[in-house]
Order: structure tokens, then sequence, then C-alpha cells
């Protein structure tokens, strides 16, 4: 019994975990919080889910276009929003009304694009295990397991990889990024792109397990930055850490206290960890 | 200069031909003539209720037109086999009120504003208990086919709102009685957290605890959530005779339904209407949908449903004819019905018009089933408005043989 | 000596016209809404939307402190107003005590808990209480309504004086006019200045003997209090409520208002309410999509017009000012 309801938490949380990256990858490059990813990510999902059922397009195709789009609308969030406001002046109002304008327009293009009914992706993943008295989908798995193999790619990106290298360098610190000659722009875009596909990724895997509505991504915007500041900025396997612990408080707060619970725990969890512990599990550690 | 002088003077010659044929056309076919009946519609098009609402402006669209034809089906004898409302074209008008009640206070009065002579609500019963203030306050006449909440027709602010789907006190007496039948006494009761859910899970659970059933299980679903399991292991644990869904929404119900199946819980499910009136969640929750027993106004054998359901198909073919629609095309009738005995569009004189109706057939409901008003019964069913239908196939289309609503 | 003088005098001249120009504003509002019904159905959003603005207003371009509760209280004013209305509205003169009362002690405490947050963690934390309110309201049980609201809310007698659809319109907006007025007051006054020190800079207001923690939460209590009087006039005007008015998306919309009319002046967040209520009601072409095209709005007026229109008028102004005339004095 027990079993079915962590399972259930680990898979949803994977999913937190994915969004959560996506935060984590657009603060590496802008150091601000882009709450329109919910939306993106739900865009992405609806795009996948129209284009490959309702249009007919090979699941491979749909999955590009789900995943262009996704880079496009993160990019448009950077370097078309933010970067001219932050620039501007450095008060956070600016920026967040315009983050939550977006995420608005981005709804509203999804509802009219795609109309303002339940969409869902093609099945992928039907099987269930039955394990003792218990059952895990097979989604779960298959949530963890994709979610794994993205943290490692992103993790290898941004260890080896070259442009992943300079952000790790021009994140901590723009200025002296600038100042040693790091072509911003290149670091910033490249981040952009992670961002956006990290994004796909979690869009096409909601698609692919549950239906998405034109509301659906105030939910997945939340649970994404909550993951994201329960793990910490200190390292790239953070967010999913943060996202299965979230995942796993939900399912067993559904579980022992009922559905209705669920806000109340959330409100509890934020007051408590954005007090107590902001910096999240994985901080930087700066060697001295 | 020259160009756009000559493109105006072109245009306006083909204007006044085509008129000249459109006006030609509809004498030579009988049609509705002089000032038109203006319908105003309270529509949600992009609030929370959109997808039932938009569902419903389909039908009423549809069959505004067919009325404006003359296709009137049965009802050639109750409403007049003429074609429009007191031979009069119906226009329809329509404000979006996005199902945010504050809102359908100003939309229904802008409606007024813009000429409207009767009203329609056509959005989630919260906005239409607000916006029938307007009704009462302008004296104006209100139908509001699709709301199935009692309060509507209650005091205060009732005298000029009707409704026609069976409220949810007659739907959850037909569960009753069915459960009786089987002899259940443990129920479990499964909603969302929208606000209509929680109202429907409400006012059902009242009326099954008032008559000696026990709530076993109370579990909701938050909107937004993609996971159903702890909710339905908790059911699972309680062995309840019977599984409720008291869903609102598309989404969350489906992924509910699968959940059912995987767990392989054994209860009889049960649904109210909201099922019925969605094919969006057969179509989302598969073969987890089959078995599903529910108490929904339209089902097979009543020749009625079946006459509208052909006008409708004729149009919208590839989409499936829901309650939704029949309770519209009853709306109409209703007031093309009023109008010819009241010979005026007054909203007193509709009002009380309607009130003397009795025996009106309608297209829902079992064979033979009328709804009948009366001054303080501005909701005209009864049990014989509710058939009990089975999924099947993904589809709810055969009549339960176990037992149907006698009352 | 001289210098200063001039200064104080031409500051107290600014404010008295900015007075003014306020109240003759709030009158032709009162006077163009006048008897008409649906009208009044728009004025009084109006009315209530510049209230739940200048709520957010207050802590926010003062303080600098984002708090997105606001429906919060918004429900809260509601709510005292609607459950003290039941049973012949005896009670209803507790309603503004309970209702300000009331939404000014949980801004507080939940100032209180998030003190040590700012910027994006404020703003979700703050936005998790709104939605868990908004939560809480849905499944109240039956003394808060539930999800079906509560209806047959009385009207409210002021000295044996009903105060009907057009009276809530004109006592509306003549607290829109007090509140905005003594925001600009406060904006100048000594805790004004003292809580706008410690925006710009915390340790330099602390050197000072400013106490910031206090003061940021007293504005914000006051912000909220502010809001709970927009529920009031909805109960009394519509004499009915329902859970669902009382959702995170009010936030969201109330949220461009301060910035569509400009930040720097209490009026900007009247204006910018004026403006959305005329863009997403009084105008047919912005049905359906009008949520969309004012998103898009929203974005071009931050990126291109970040001082909103009254800034822009502002700009303006001073372009057609002679040149020489001093800078000094201005009120941001």
């Amino acid at each position: 019994m027990l079993l079915s309801i962590v399972s259930s938490g680990i898979g949803i949380g994977a999913l937190y975990g994915l969004v959560a990256l996506g935060y984590f990858l657009f603060f590496q490059a802008t150091t601000a919080i882009n709450f329109a990813i919910g939306a993106i990510v739900m865009f992405a999902g609806m795009a996948l889910a129209v284009v490959s059922k309702d249009m007919g397009q090979a699941w491979m195709i749909a999955m590009l276009i789900a995943v262009a789009l996704a880079i496009l609308l993160a990019w448009i969030s950077e370097a078309a929003i933010l970067r001219p406001i932050l620039a501007r002046s450095s008060d956070e109002f600016g920026a967040v009304v315009a983050i939550v304008a977006l995420m608005f327009v981005i709804e509203q293009l999804a509802g009219v694009i795609f109309g303002r009914r339940p969409i869902q992706g093609k099945q992928l993943f039907d099987a269930i295990y039955f394990v003792g008295d218990g059952i895990i989908e097979s989604r779960f798995v298959w949530n963890l397991a994709i979610s794994l193999i993205v943290f490692a790619v992103v993790v290898a990106w941004l260890r080896y990889g070259r442009y992943g290298r300079m952000l790790r360098a021009a994140g901590d610190n723009e200025a002296a990024a600038r100042v040693l000659g790091l072509p911003i722009r290149r670091i910033k875009f490249a981040a952009v792109f992670a961002t956006g596909a990290v994004c796909a990724v979690a869009g096409v895997l909601y698609a692919s397990q549950a239906p998405l509505n034109f509301h659906s991504h105030l939910a997945f915007a939340i649970a994404g930055f909550i993951a994201f500041v329960i793990g910490g900025t200190g390292s790239a396997w953070a967010p999913l850490v943060g996202g299965i612990l979230l995942g796993l408080i939900e399912a067993l707060t559904i579980w022992f206290l009922g559905g209705g619970a669920r806000d109340y725990m959330l409100l509890l969890l934020v007051l408590v960890v954005f007090s107590v512990r902001p910096e999240g599990i994985f901080t930087v550690r700066v060697r001295t | 200069m020259f160009q756009i002088r000559n493109k105006t003077i072109l245009a306006a010659a083909v204007s006044a031909l085509t008129s000249l044929i459109g006006i030609g056309a509809a004498y030579a076919a009988g049609a509705p003539k002089g000032d038109p009946v203006v319908i105003g519609v309270i529509e949600d098009r992009s609030g929370s209720a959109t997808f039932y609402s938009q569902e419903s402006v389909k039908a009423i669209k549809l069959f505004a037109e067919s009325i404006n034809k003359g296709e009137v089906a049965y009802m050639g004898g109750t409403a007049g086999s003429d074609a429009g409302i007191q031979g009069r074209p119906i226009e329809l008008i329509f404000e979006d009120d996005e199902n945010n009640a504050n809102l359908t206070v100003v939309k229904s009065r802008r409606l007024i504003e813009r000429g409207a002579d009767i009203l329609f609500f056509l959005s989630g019963s919260g906005a239409t208990m607000q916006g029938r203030v307007v009704c009462a306050e302008q004296k104006i006449l209100c139908i509001a086919p699709t709301n199935v909440s009692s309060r509507l027709v209650s005091p205060p602010n009732n005298e000029y709102i009707f409704t026609m789907a069976p409220i949810s006190e007659i739907s959850g007496s037909a569960y009753i009685d069915a459960w009786k039948k089987l002899g259940f006494k443990r129920i479990a009761v499964i909603s969302d957290s929208s606000p209509t859910s929680r109202v429907v899970r409400d006012a059902y659970k009242k009326t099954w605890e008032a008559a000696g059933f026990e709530t076993v299980a109370d579990e909701m679903m938050e909107i937004g959530s993609t996971d159903a399991n702890s909710q339905v292991m908790r059911v699972r644990g309680q062995n309840p005779d019977v599984v409720f869904d008291s869903f609102a929404s598309a989404a969350e119900s489906a992924a509910m339904y699968k959940s059912l199946q995987r767990f392989g819980v054994k209860a009889q499910r049960w649904a109210q209407n909201n099922l019925t009136a969605t094919p969006k969640i057969w179509e989302l929750a598969g073969n987890a949908v089959d078995g599903t027993l529910v108490v929904d106004p339209i089902g097979p054998g009543n020749p009625n449903t079946d006459a509208v359901k052909a006008i409708y198909e004729k149009t919208h073919g590839k989409d499936t004819f829901v309650w939704l629609h029949a309770v519209v095309w009853d709306g109409l009738m209703l007031v093309k019905t009023a109008a010819k005995s009241a010979k005026s569009l007054e909203g007193t004189a509709l009002r009380d018009a309607v009130e003397k109706i009795t025996a009106f057939p309608s297209a829902f409901g079992q064979k033979g089933n009328t709804l009948n008003f009366a001054r303080g019964v501005h909701n005209g069913t009864s049990e014989k408005g509710l058939v009990i239908v089975q999924f099947k196939n993904q589809k709810p289309s055969v009549l339960w043989d176990v037992y149907q609503p006698t009352k | 000596m001289n210098t200063t003088q001039t200064h104080q005098q031409r500051l107290a001249r600014a404010l008295r016209t900015e007075s003014l120009l306020g109240l003759l504003g709030t009158l032709a509002f009162v006077i163009f809404v006048g008897g008409q019904v649906y009208r009044q159905d728009l004025g009084i959003l109006v009315i209530v939307y510049a209230l739940l603005a200048l709520g957010m207003y207050l802590p926010l371009a003062l303080g600098g402190r984002l708090s997105l509760a606001y429906n919060a209280y918004f429900a809260i004013g509601a709510y005292s107003v609607a459950i003290t209305g039941q049973q012949g509205g005896a009670l209803l003169w507790l309603a503004p005590i309970l209702g300000v009362g009331l939404s000014m002690l949980t801004a507080a405490i939940l100032a209180i808990v998030t003190r040590k947050l700012s910027g994006f963690h404020l703003a979700v934390a703050t936005m998790l209480f709104g939605i868990v309110v908004h939560t809480w309201l849905i499944h109240s049980g039956n003394w808060a309504g539930g999800p079906e609201g509560i209806g047959g809310i009385p009207r409210l007698f002021l000295f044996g004086w009903e105060l009907g659809r057009t009276e809530l319109i004109a006592v509306g907006a003549l607290l829109v006019w007090v509140i905005a007025t003594a925001i600009v007051h406060y904006r100048t006054s000594f805790f004004g200045v003292a809580l706008r020190a410690q925006r710009e800079t915390v340790p330099a207001a602390q050197a000072c003997g400013v106490p910031i923690v206090s003061l940021r939460i007293i504005s914000l209590a006051l912000g909220a209090g502010i809001a709970s009087i927009a529920g009031m006039l909805l109960a009394l005007m519509n004499q009915f409520i329902l859970p669902e008015s009382f959702g995170i998306k009010v936030v969201f919309l109330v949220l461009f208002m301060p910035i569509l009319g400009g930040m720097f002046t209490p009026w900007g967040s009247v204006l910018g309410a004026l403006i959305v209520v005329f863009f997403t009601l009084g105008f047919d072409f912005f049905e359906g999509p009008g949520v969309l095209t004012f998103g898009i709005l929203a974005l071009i007026i931050l990126l291109v017009f970040p001082q909103g229109v009254l800034g822009g008028l502002a700009a303006l102004r001073q372009r057609f000012k002679k040149p020489g005339v001093a800078k000094g004095g201005s009120l941001t």
C-alpha cells in the first residue's frame, strides 16, 4: 500500500524536478526567477498533444515542434522581457509583473491556439506493475528514468560542455565574466536553450500521462518553484532532490490527511523552508 | 479618390442587390418577418465553465436557426408551427461572463441595454444565481436550461427565472431509490476541488444521508493534479457498495476513472450527469468508464429526444448529442410557446404565460415526459425526466435493466 | 534658508493641487456614473479595483514589499459584511470593525512570518497564502456559506439613511479619494520618508534609527485594511458573494494597475483600475481574447512606458515647461 504512494510521489516528484531544473538553468543565466516556466511546460505539452493527435503528425515531429516552441518562449522571456526590465532598474517588482503578464499571455495563447478544453497526448506508459498488494504505475518509473537521464546530461554539460562551463562561470559573477571576455550573449542563449529543452521534456511527459488544461500552468509553476527552493542552487542535481522530496511529501500528505490538505501543507512547507533554510539543501560552497 | 469612389458605389450596389435577393428569398420561403425577437445569452467563453457553456451555445445557435426556418419537429402542436417566435425571427446576442458572478450582473444588464427581450443563462450555476437578480429587477423573462441547482428557483429573486433540467434533489431521490432496490448501504464519494463539484457533492451527500445511507469515504482531488491514486486507495480501503463521481472537471475525472480501474475497485460506479454532459471524459478515460451508471436526463427510447438529436446531428454530426443540447431546445420551445399565448414580449406577460404551461412535451427524460409549471414552481420536472443509463463501449448507450425512475 | 522655504511651499502647493485634481476627478466619475444601472455596475468594479490597487500600492511603492495575498483581505472584508448581515442586518455595523481589524491582523501576522523573505520568495509565499484562503472559503462549512456563497445581504443604513447603489458609488468614490490623498500625504510625512528610506538602503536607514520591520508590518497591515474595504463595498453593492470571486486571479489583475497608471503616485493605481475595467468590460473589441490583448498591452507598457500613463503625462508636461525652472521638489 505504502509502496504505491511512495512510487506515486517519486514519479510525480521527478516531473517537479524537471520543472525545477528549468528554473535552475534560467536562474544561472539571469539570477531571476522565471515564473512563466510553468506556462512554457504546459504550452510545449499541449503543442505535442495537438500536433501528434489532432493533426496526425509523427510523434517525433511533434516532439521537435514542442521543443522548438519551448525554446522560443524561454528566449522571449529572457531576451525580450527580463533583460530590458532588469537593465533599467534593479527593482524586482517590474520583473515580477512582467513575468506574470507573460504567463498570462502564454496561457491565453494556448487557449486560443489549442482550444479551451482538456488536451491529452498519446498515452505512452500504460503498464502497471503489481508488487505485493500494491500497484506501481509504469509511468512513474519512466518519469524517474527519463528525469535521471536529462539531469545526467545537463550535469555533464555543465561540467564538461564548453558553454556549460562558461555558464557556471558567468552565473557566479556576470561582471567578472564580462571583464574576462566571456561571450555573455551566447552563454545566455545556451542557458535559455537548455531551459526550453528541459521544459519541453517535462511538458511532453505531462501530456503523455494526464490531460492538460490551459489553467494547468500555475500548478506546475508553483510546484517547480518550491522544488527549486528546497533543492537549492548548490548543485545541478539539487532540483531533482527537491522535486522528489516535494512529490513524496505531497503524496504522503494526501494519503494520511486527504486531498484537501495539500494546499495547507504546501503553504506550511513554503513558510517553514523559506524562513528556516531559504538557500535550500544544496548550497554553493565557496572555497576560501 | 476616383478608385475609392468607384469601390464605394460598387459595394453599395452589391449590398442593395443582395438585400433585394435576400428579401425576395425570405418572402418566397415564408420566413419570419418583422422586428427580431432578441434573446440575450450569457455564456462562458474563457472561464472555468467554458466547456459546458460552449456546448450549450452550439445548441442554442443551431436550434434558433431551426426555429427560424420553421423546423419545430414534434412541437408543432404546442408551440405552433410558424417560423420564429410570434412569427418574428429570433436574433441571438451574446456576452461572456467568464463564469464570474460579478461579471454576470454587468453583462446581463448590458444585454438588456443592447435590446434583449429575454435572457438565457448558459454559464455556471453560481453565475446564474447572481444574474437572476437582474431578471427580478428588470422584470424580464430568464431561462437557465442547463443549471440544476434548486436554489435558482427558490426565493428570493426567483420570480422571473425558470429552469428545466431535473434539479439535484430529484436526481438524488432517483439514485436513492435505485440503491435501495439493490440493498446498498455504504457510499464513497469522490469530488474535485472546484466550487461546482463541491456544491454537487454537498447536495447529493445531504440527500442520501437523510435517507439513511452511510458515507464511508469522502475524497477530493485537487484541480490541476494528475494523480488520484491516494484518494482511490483510501476509497478501496473502506469497501464501499457504491463509488459516486461528483466531479465537475473533465481532466481530473478521467484520471480518477483510470485509477479506479487500475486498483480494481469492486464497488458499483455511479456518476452524476456531468459525466454524460462531457464526452471528452469518455475519450480521456477510455474503457475505464464502462459499466458506470448515471441518472441522466436523456437516454434511448424517447422519440422526442431522437427527433431533436436528428436535427442536431444534421449539422454537428461528429459531435455527441448530450442532455445539455436537449434542455436548450426545450428552453427555446418554452419561450416560443409562452410568447404564442402571451401575444407580447413584455417580461411579466411572458412570465405569467410560462407559469400557465402544463403538459409541455420535453426533449429529455423518459418517453412521454412533460414539464409542468405554476406560480412558485419554476422548475417543471419530475423523476420521469430522468433515465438511468449505463456506459457500454465508452458510451452511455444502454438503459439500465434493473430499475428506472417511476415517480 | 530661502530655498528650503520655497521648496516646502512648493511641496505643499503640489500636494494641494494633487488632492484638488483628485477630488475633481472623483466628482466627475460619480456624476458620469450617475443613476444608470449598467454604469453603476462598472463603477463599483472600478472603485473596488482602485481600492485593491491602493492597498497593494501602499506597502509596495513605499516599503518595497510585494505581497500577493490581497485576495484574502478582499475576501475578509466581503465575508465580514455577509456574515454580520445575516438575520436582518442588525449586526451590520460590526462589519467594518471586524473586516478591517481582522485583515490588518492577518496581514501583520503574515508580514511577521515572512519578514526574512524578499522578491520572488515573498511573492510566492504570499500567493500561496492567498490560494489557501480561497480554497478554505470554498470548502468552508455553512457559517461561511461554503461553495454556494452567501446571499441576501441587506443594505447598510447610516443614521437612518439607506445606502443604495447610487449612495454606495458616491461613498466608495469618496473613500478612494480620501485614501489616495492620505497616501500622498503619508508619503511625504515622517513615516513615509522613513519607509521609503529603508527601501533604498536598509543599513543607512537602520543607522538613523528607523524601525524598519515595524514600519513594513504597519504598511502591509494598512494596505490589507484598504483592500478589505473593497470587499465590504462589493458585498453591500451586489448583496451576494461567492468564494469564486476571491481567487488569486484577482491579485494578478490588480498587480498591473499601479504599473499601468504610474508608480510614482497613488493616483496611478486608481487610473490603472479605470483603464483595466474599461479595457476588459467597456470595450466589445476585447471580448474573448480580451485577457490576451490585455496581457500583451501590459508587457508593452512595462517595456516601453515603464512610468505608466501618468508618468508619460508628467514627462510630457516637463517637456513643455519653460527651461530654467528648478527641477527640485519632485514628488518621487
